[in-house]
């Protein structure tokens, strides 16, 4: 039987915006990236933590995301990344379009 | 976009050195993240263990999550594939009874294909050995419709005094074994009684001496023989001395005037070659002599034919002492007389014969083939896949359990199954060569054979690996799982 989509499923295709967007703000490890976005989105986005990984490296392959072993605050040594140039461009990019789609959906569903 | 593409296999070639490395950081980037869900369970409330637990829940299938990074980072296709060859290598050699019978049983198999389509590539689709072989042809008479046969002596002196215009216009006769001795071992041996235009007809050069003159093709001439390689190198070891001594054929002294090129194939094979001394003077009727020409360029078949349609007629008139049937004349090519493409009822013996092999071999060589090839892979291949039921099931059922995706347990089926292959396909083609060389004489094989050796090969092991991948939809792989568990319970 398929899976059923939960309220907190992330849309298909914005976890890598999410993670880009998140990493705007300066560099973090994933478990921070995971918290950030379930927080900031007041526990309405729940990003799978399986997924999160596999999304920062494809990130991090294609240049959009880069990586370095540090120190994190409770004196464990942990993976942090960084934007790219690239990765501000594509994090502005996708900011844009996804900009453009959630007001036409909200215009859409405004209506009587 | 290609700059993009070009950066990414740039990252991937500088992680390809250091695999290990990629490893241990992911392990050690989702340790961090298990110690940090495990803490942050421990703040609100639960127990060590229960958060231990909790923070793998949560996050879900780890191994899936490092072999889909493996699979991000590295050259997935090109790894894989060598880790699936290295597994079916290892499987081989825990198994070499197994292993060896396989082997044997698909050499056998691609052996036996490869054998028989040597010997239809030969026959059928290669070109003749000769120069120019698409324009030598062969004139018989059509004593009666549909049928045809060899020449007499005065007809070949009539042609070569009347020649209209092939090349190379020779006689000879074959199928005479002559009795060769004066040495310790007396052998027979086969002979062909050639004209002189024989030899540059075929292109077969001497490497020693030479072929016959006019002198020694006119009846009367003196004893002379023109030897084969092979024999040359068998019974005299190759001494160059022969040449100019005498040996004796049928107790009669000839004199050995060349030896030809280990190049030259006759057909039919022979040893040695005396002169045919046609005598012009000859009323011998009998049909003994074959008589092959070459076409001159641009020259059809249909036009050679009306040219020996006119010399017929004209030989009727001026030999009213002909058989009947004389007349009739007709060329056709050389290539065609061997293959068996030849008018039906041909009563030449030997041709007969061989039209015999090229028949049989164009309906049998399909179906034979065909045959021993599923054969061997219905043999082979599968039984690696399917009757290995501990090693492989129990594999099968591992893989699922960890969310390995069905195309790659087909992959991996198809290591196992082509790392033996491969060592398969060697054996098959060494029969083949050792086919072609016995029946055929030839040196090597030629591509269309490989080409033909690495179909065979090709369709009787690979398309194997697929069904093992599908057992689970019989409950083939859980059994697998369940007998292998079983077993080591009880031990």
């Amino acid at each position: 039987m398929p899976k059923q989509p939960e309220s907190g499923d992330l849309l298909q295709g914005t976890l890598d915006m999410l993670i880009l967007k998140t990493l705007n703000r300066g560099s973090l490890h994933g478990y921070a990236i995971a918290e950030f976005i379930h927080q900031t989105s007041e526990d309405v986005l729940k990003v799978e933590e399986g997924a999160l990984y596999p999304a920062l490296h494809r990130l991090e392959l294609r240049g959009l995301l880069a990586s370095d072993w540090g120190i994190s605050e409770n004196n464990r040594r942990a993976k942090f990344y960084k934007l790219t140039k690239a990765g501000r461009k594509a994090l502005a990019e996708q900011a844009a379009r996804w900009n453009r789609v959630s007001t036409a959906i909200v215009r859409v569903m405004g209506t009587a | 976009m290609l700059a993009e593409w070009m950066n990414i296999l740039w990252r991937r070639s500088k992680v390809l050195l250091r695999r290990r490395q990629l490893d241990r950081d992911l392990n050690d980037e989702l340790q961090f993240h298990f110690a940090m869900r495990e803490q942050k369970l421990q703040e609100e409330g639960s127990t060590a263990e229960e958060a231990h637990y909790s923070a793998r829940r949560q996050f879900g299938n780890a191994t899936e999550v490092k072999e889909a990074n493996r699979e991000m980072w590295g050259f997935a296709l090109l790894e894989t594939v060598w880790q699936d060859l290295c597994y079916g290598l290892r499987q081989s050699r825990r198994s070499p009874g197994f292993t060896a019978a396989a082997i044997i049983t698909l050499a056998l198999g691609i052996g036996a294909t490869m054998g028989i389509f040597a010997v239809f590539n030969a026959v059928l689709l290669q070109p003749l050995p000769y120069p120019d072989s698409d324009r030598i042809v062969q004139i018989s008479t059509q004593r009666c419709e549909g049928c045809g046969s060899s020449v007499s002596v005065p007809m070949f002196v009539y042609w070569q005094e009347n020649n209209p215009g092939f090349e190379d216009l020779a006689a000879y006769q074959i199928g005479a074994s002559v009795n060769l001795s004066g040495g310790d071992n007396p052998e027979l041996v086969d002979a062909i009684e050639a004209s002189k235009n024989y030899f540059r007809l075929f292109g077969a050069n001497p490497i020693l001496g030479r072929t016959f003159t006019a002198a020694e093709d006119r009846p009367g001439g003196p004893r002379v023989l023109v030897m084969s390689y092979g024999l040359w190198q068998r019974r005299f070891g190759g001494d160059p001395s022969i040449l100019g001594s005498t040996i004796t054929l049928e107790g009669l002294p000839y004199s050995v005037i060349g030896i030809l090129s280990p190049a030259f194939q006759s057909y039919p094979r022979a040893d040695v070659w005396v002169p045919l001394q046609a005598d012009p003077n000859s009323t011998n009727q009998a049909h003994s002599l074959i008589v092959d020409g070459r076409l001159p360029s641009g020259v059809t078949l249909a036009r050679a034919n009306s040219w020996m349609e006119a010399i017929g007629k004209r030989y009727v008139q001026s030999h009213p002492q002909q058989l009947g049937g004389d007349g009739k004349l007709k060329v056709t090519t050389l290539q065609q007389q061997i293959t068996g493409k030849r008018p039906p009822g041909f009563t030449d013996p030997d041709g007969r014969r061989l039209a015999g092999i090229a028949n049989r071999l164009r309906q049998r060589s399909e179906s034979t083939a065909g045959a021993s090839r599923k054969a061997a892979k219905r043999n082979c291949a599968s039984n690696r896949c399917w009757r290995e039921p501990d090693t492989h099931c129990s594999s099968t059922a591992h893989r699922e359990s960890l969310a390995c995706p069905r195309w790659r347990g087909i992959r991996f089926g198809a290591g196992r199954v082509g790392s033996t292959g491969s060592v398969d396909a060697r054996p098959g083609l060494l029969s083949a060569w050792a086919a072609s060389r016995s029946r055929l004489n030839a040196r090597s094989l030629d591509n269309r054979v490989r080409g033909c050796s690495r179909c065979s090969h090709c369709s009787s092991v690979w398309p194997f690996p697929g069904p093992p991948a599908f057992t689970n939809g019989l409950g083939l792989s859980a059994q697998g799982f369940g007998r292998s568990g079983g077993r080591q319970l009880e031990t």
